[in-house]
């Protein structure tokens, strides 16, 4: 599979103190799920800003395609067109990504701008608005919402621009058990269709459904290791040094003690 | 959730392979303000928080900082003599550079700054048409005086002693007084000067009010950010300017139901941590020898330069 995506040697400081990102060195192949697991703080969020063309690398580069993406890059029109309209971004943060009047505007702002018709515009927002059980709350303004339904708006202004490249960070922060299940269906549905899927995230359930292939940072906001999830998630001694697992407290009976508990090794299969 | 997914998710729209073509994006001219604005606030803000550093006015007590800028900005508005003045500017810059700021492009502004709101405003009393005098530059001469309402044209125009010495004077004022406020704001964290003040009494509520306003305006400008960022990943082609109002006013509402909601949140946060009204800020170490010894050596050297010219008499007699 050819790379839809390649960060070379990519640092990033927000102040001249405190990296974010240090010397960061990976791509993305076209068509896969991909993961960037780290623990709060390492840097996953600042990292899928730069690939959503958000910030810049302090030092370093970034290209999507082959073609290097860059504050200058950006400012042509046609290329900004270009990488937009392929790349869909979903913000950790649903408050910070919705600015338009009403939910059925905004899920209508993609398309439009894309140079759809009125009509296919309004099919594919009413077909997503009832996918993501929004269609009762299309009249209201989204900070009326509550977080779980702020958060399937704002995928849903994403999916009606029907992006080839999805990137999700911490997708299943703020949504209860129900949507968080159906998140995963659907991730793994449009992947099957070809659209190459990045999301961050800390959670190695997730990690465990998704199976994706797997970018850990650590809390030095370094990458310490790329591999497939079916290599990384048994390695408990390593998830430990990069505090993505650790001892729980807890009581069995009267009695208190400590161990790890990786329940996302024994998820279920219906019927086994 | 139904687990129907639209057909069209489940396409690719073909798309060919990027096609380069002149043209730039420009984004409206109320974002750009507006995004603008919240990053010199964050900027601001971010520096504020970290005035901290090693330097000798970092390490000055932030009562005796305090208590210098009122004295000192008083001195300043009383003293006429341009020697003085110029002696002032040194001093400061000199306080600067012991706490080690790279005050450059701090006093750049500045200068500009009191060049505009000194200088130019009281450049027209440089003339003898304003302000009499004895002329030391003479600029034009017309054959005989005029009367033209209340001024008189006089036969020679030019620059007067008199009238340069006020122009400068004003300029020197307008350049020590924010060259002084650059001073401390750029090394005490604004807490601590909010603190200070209340050795002058001022309630402390009305200090809370400050405070959260003043970081409920830092807040506000990460929204504004954050929006902005929102819009720059779904902005694909330039709006037109029926969207873009449409988009702004949006957005404007949004962030006015936002600032409500969060002055909401920040108020049941501070009920929820026993806030009735009645406010105990932490109290600041007792005032040292030391720190009295401080403010005196700072305010000497000031008075002393006040008084520089008659000193000088004095000494070179
Ligand atoms: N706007 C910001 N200004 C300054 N530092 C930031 C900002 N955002 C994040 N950081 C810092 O950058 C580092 C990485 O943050 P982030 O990418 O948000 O981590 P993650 O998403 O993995 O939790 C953290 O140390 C964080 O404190
Ligand atoms: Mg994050």
């Amino acid at each position: 599979m050819e790379d839809i995506i390649r960060i070379a040697q990519v640092s990033f400081q927000y102040t001249k103190q405190q990296p974010a990102l240090v010397d960061i060195d990976f791509s993305v192949k076209k068509g896969e799920i991909f993961a960037i697991l780290g623990s709060n703080g390492s840097g996953k969020s600042t990292l899928l800003n730069i690939i959503g063309g958000l910030t810049y690398p302090t030092t370093g580069q970034y290209f999507f395609q082959g073609n290097e993406v860059s504050a200058d890059a950006l400012k042509n029109k046609s290329f900004n067109a270009w990488f937009r309209e392929n790349l869909g971004f979903i913000f950790q943060n649903p408050d910070s990504q919705l600015f338009c009047p009403t939910v059925m505007d905004e899920l209508l702002f993609g398309p439009l701008q894309l140079g759809k018709s009125q009509a296919e515009a309004t099919q594919r927002t009413d077909e997503v608005l009832e996918m993501l059980e929004l269609t009762h709350l299309s009249a209201r303004s989204s900070h009326t919402l509550s977080s779980g339904e702020k958060k399937r708006v704002a995928i849903g202004a994403i999916l009606t621009m029907n992006p080839s490249v999805l990137i999700i960070d911490e997708p299943m922060a703020g949504l209860d058990p129900k949507s968080q299940s159906y998140i995963t269906e659907l991730l793994i549905r449009l992947n099957e269709a070809g659209k190459t899927i990045i999301i961050s995230t800390h959670s190695l359930a997730l990690a465990d459904y998704l199976k994706p292939r797997i970018a850990v940072l650590s809390e030095e906001h370094r990458l310490v290791r790329t591999g497939l999830a079916e290599e990384i998630l048994p390695d408990t001694d390593f998830l430990t040094g990069v505090n993505l697992i650790h001892a729980h407290l807890h009581r069995h009976g009267k009695e208190l003690h400590k161990h790890i508990h990786p329940q996302f090794l024994f998820h279920r299969h219906d019927g086994e | 959730m139904k687990s129907e997914i639209p057909a069209f998710l489940l396409s690719n729209d073909s798309r060919a392979d990027f096609v380069r073509q002149p043209g730039r994006l420009r984004y409206p001219f109320v974002d750009r303000t507006l995004r603008k604005a919240g990053a010199v606030i964050t900027a601001g803000y971010l520096q504020w928080e970290t005035a901290a550093g090693n330097g000798m006015m970092q390490r000055t007590d932030a009562r005796v900082k305090t208590l210098f800028l009122l004295f000192f900005v008083v001195l300043v508005g009383l003293t006429r003599p341009l020697s003085s003045q110029m002696f002032f500017s040194g001093y400061l810059l000199t306080l600067f550079a012991l706490s080690g700021i790279n005050f450059l492009p701090i006093i750049l502004r500045t200068f500009i700054f009191a060049f505009i709101f000194g200088f130019l405003v009281a450049a027209p009393a440089m003339l003898n048409i304003f302000v009499d005098g004895e002329i030391v530059l003479n600029i034009a001469t017309l054959s005989k005086s005029h009367q033209i309402w209340i001024y008189t044209i006089p036969q020679h125009i030019g620059i007067t002693r008199e009238g340069t010495f006020i122009a400068f004077g004003l300029f020197f004022k307008v350049f020590n007084s924010v060259t002084l406020s650059s001073l401390i704001i750029f090394t005490t964290p604004f807490t601590e000067i909010i603190r200070s003040l209340r050795i002058f009494r001022v309630p402390s509520a009305l200090l809370m009010v400050i405070t959260l306003t003043y970081k409920y305006i830092f807040v506000l400008s990460h929204s504004i950010g954050d929006m902005y960022r929102g819009m720059k990943s779904r902005l694909i082609r330039n709006l037109r300017s029926k969207e873009s109002r449409k988009i702004i006013a949006g957005r404007i509402a949004f962030i006015f139901t936002k600032s409500w909601k969060r002055y909401e949140e920040v108020f049941n946060a501070m009920t929820a941590r026993g806030y009735t009204g009645q406010l105990s800020v932490s109290g600041f170490r007792k005032f040292r020898i030391a720190d009295l010894l401080g403010f005196l050596i700072l305010a000497g050297i000031g008075l002393t330069l006040h008084f520089i010219e008659p000193l000088w008499k004095i000494l070179s007699e």
